[in-house]
């Protein structure tokens, strides 16, 4: 089967609801969901969602974790001639309200678990735009009249919000055309059959996780296990491959470095059904592809890959089948594009031979046309014959094999999220006692990889109790979790005047990162708390 | 010098952004440490008492008081 038979994801979906009514879509905590029940639940949501007042176009929000009930909001809001925004569910209401204003949505729908306080918060940032307000359990208790809407392959089925290094995160329009071209491009270039089976962690609100791991499974009616997104699922993830007998996974670096890391705890399940584990997201290690291989006595499964949001989500992917090939410096080929997938390198003096490095631009026809109401981000992503440029850097050896060196944008990318320094930065400069702030990433090398690290100048100079300055670093920890969800690996009071700024205002992240990376900071006396 | 059970404590609030860490709180599933966080908990541990604690161990620290022990076992045993 293949994608390209289908005009849109909902003609999709309807096909199996008709030929495989009784079929698992999902596998989720032990339940699930058939092919012919996830359409009946789309259907009642996008009836709702209408009789609400739901227009053509208009976005609807989706803070909501892994799930069946995610994939009924989502196609639901596609079937009533909507968009869905998909935002990640740890987000704090804050974040979730701020997208909802960035892309004007008309809905927003959150998990039944957030507690009164959260609800409560973001139902008043939520109320002067007039934004409508569920829960997961509204979303499948309903029954109304089904929706008389048709959408086409043109249509945006979803904003896949990335975070750029400056100013707000951006909507990457993907449209059913799109979305279905990059199946097929994956499918082949991944060698996927209709005999795998298919594991994920990974979150749903996110493409790779989204794409690859619920539609490419739905497409080919194969069998789809999803696992709560936590760090703690990686911990049965592979018993779970085991238990299912899936064929394949997959997930960013780090996940597989803790997947071995288990292990040592003494178990060991078999996973020999495994034929592709993809690993892509953030850098991959030769050590980790070496050490999960040798563990779980494996072959050659691991498939570095590359992709992003704006080719829709895979671009390239190593093997199955083959040793990985790591340059001198580490780097790790993320192989040849898929089908119908140019690839090329710009320098500023032209285009560069094989092995010189420039920034990666990928032409293809699951490329997106652009981000969601913001025409100057557009303008700089694309080229004049619509390839994208993607903010990477990178070169092609002379087999015609993508190497990933570094990224141009400064993002960091901590657990295989991005995240823009500037929210952090943001976020950690609405607390009273801070004059400015900057993240950074920072791989140490050891099992948590790139960590996001804040260095923040306190307003007032040095304090002199240890105690006043554990508090504020306490403070700024949690508005980070608070916003993200995530921690920082670590955080930093420095000296006023000490993160570097350019004479124009911006921060010099790079410069800053460097001066703590060589000891220059902490010798010239500028970190004032913690003392290591 | 071996560090007090409060600077532990201390160290892993300022690292999970929290107050009030007692001894007996387990990391992960009291104050909701992930396996990232953990790790970086052992790194400033690791930073500020120069000692080197190996990925196996991790699994075996559960509370505060484990950590707490850990570190003053490695730096009697320099």
């Amino acid at each position: 089967m293949h994608a390209r038979d289908f005009s849109t994801l909902l003609e999709m979906i309807a096909y199996h609801a008709r030929a495989n009514p009784k079929h698992q879509v999902v596998t989720f905590r032990g339940g699930g969901m058939a092919y012919e029940e996830l359409w009946a639940a789309i259907e009642n949501f996008a009836g709702n969602l209408l009789e609400g007042g739901l227009e053509r176009g208009d976005r609807v929000v989706l803070a909501l974790p892994n799930g069946p009930g995610f994939l009924v909001s989502f196609y639901g809001a596609q079937r009533a001639g909507g968009i869905a925004v998909p935002v990640a569910p740890e987000s704090g209401v804050g974040r979730v309200a701020d997208l909802a204003t960035l892309c004007d949505a008309v809905a927003v729908v959150v998990d039944d678990n957030l507690d009164d306080t959260a609800m409560g918060t973001l139902a008043k940032l939520v109320a002067p735009a007039e934004r409508r307000l569920f829960t997961l359990s509204d979303v499948l208790g309903w029954a109304p009249p089904a929706p008389q809407v048709s959408v086409g392959p043109d249509d945006v089925a979803f904003l896949q919000y990335t975070s750029g290094s400056t100013g707000d995160p951006k909507g990457v329009r993907l449209t059913h055309q799109g979305l279905l071209t990059n199946m097929d491009q994956m499918i082949a270039g991944m060698g996927i059959t209709e005999e795998d089976s298919f594991v994920s962690w990974l979150p749903v609100h996110h493409d790779m996780g989204l794409i690859l791991m619920t539609m490419v499974p739905m497409l080919l009616a194969r069998p789809m296990v999803l696992m709560p997104t936590s760090v703690r699922s990686i911990q049965g993830w592979m018993r779970t491959i085991a238990e299912h007998r899936a064929t394949f996974t997959a997930a960013p670096d780090f996940a597989y470095r803790l997947a071995v890391r288990y292990l040592r705890n003494g178990e060991s399940p078999d996973v020999s059904t495994l034929r592709v584990a993809l690993n892509a997201a953030e850098p991959v290690r030769v050590n980790t592809v070496e050490e999960f291989e040798r563990s779980f006595g494996l072959g050659h499964v691991m498939a570095p890959a590359y992709g992003l949001a704006e080719a829709t989500v895979g671009v390239s992917m190593w093997g199955p089948n083959e040793a990985i090939v790591a340059d001198d410096r580490g780097c790790v080929s993320v192989g040849k594009p898929f089908p119908d997938v140019e690839l090329r390198i710009e320098a500023e003096e032209g285009e560069p031979g094989a092995g010189e490095l420039g920034q990666i631009v990928v032409k293809s026809p699951a490329n997106t046309l652009g981000y969601w109401d913001n025409d100057e981000a557009t303008r700089e992503l694309l080229c004049d014959d619509g390839a994208i440029r993607t903010g990477d850097l990178g070169y092609l050896d002379s087999d015609g094999n993508l190497f990933m060196v570094s990224r141009i944008k400064n993002i960091i990318i901590q657990a295989g999220r991005n995240i823009a320094p500037s929210e952090v930065e943001e976020e950690v400069e609405g607390l009273r006692f801070v004059r400015r702030a900057a993240a950074v990433g920072v791989d140490r090398g050891d099992a948590a990889g790139e960590q996001m690290w804040v260095f923040v100048e306190p307003t007032g100079g040095r304090e002199k109790a240890t105690e006043a300055y554990d508090e504020m670093v306490i403070d700024v920890v949690s508005a980070v979790q608070e916003r993200l969800g995530m921690r920082p690996g670590r955080v930093y009071l420095v000296e006023p005047r000490s993160i570097p700024m350019t004479a124009n205002g911006k921060l010099k992240h790079a410069e800053l990162r460097a001066s703590y990376l060589d000891g220059s900071l902490r010798a010239d006396g500028k970190i004032l708390h913690p003392a290591y | 010098m071996k560090p007090k059970a409060e600077d532990i404590q201390a160290l892993v609030g300022r690292q999970l952004g929290l107050r009030g860490v007692r001894l007996e709180d387990d990391i992960a599933a009291d104050l909701g440490a992930v396996s990232a966080d953990i790790i970086n908990i052992v790194a400033a541990l690791e930073d500020l008492y120069r000692v080197v604690i190996a990925e196996e161990e991790l699994p075996e620290i559960r509370t505060v008081e484990q950590l707490h022990k850990l570190v003053c076992d490695r730096i009697e045993a320099r």
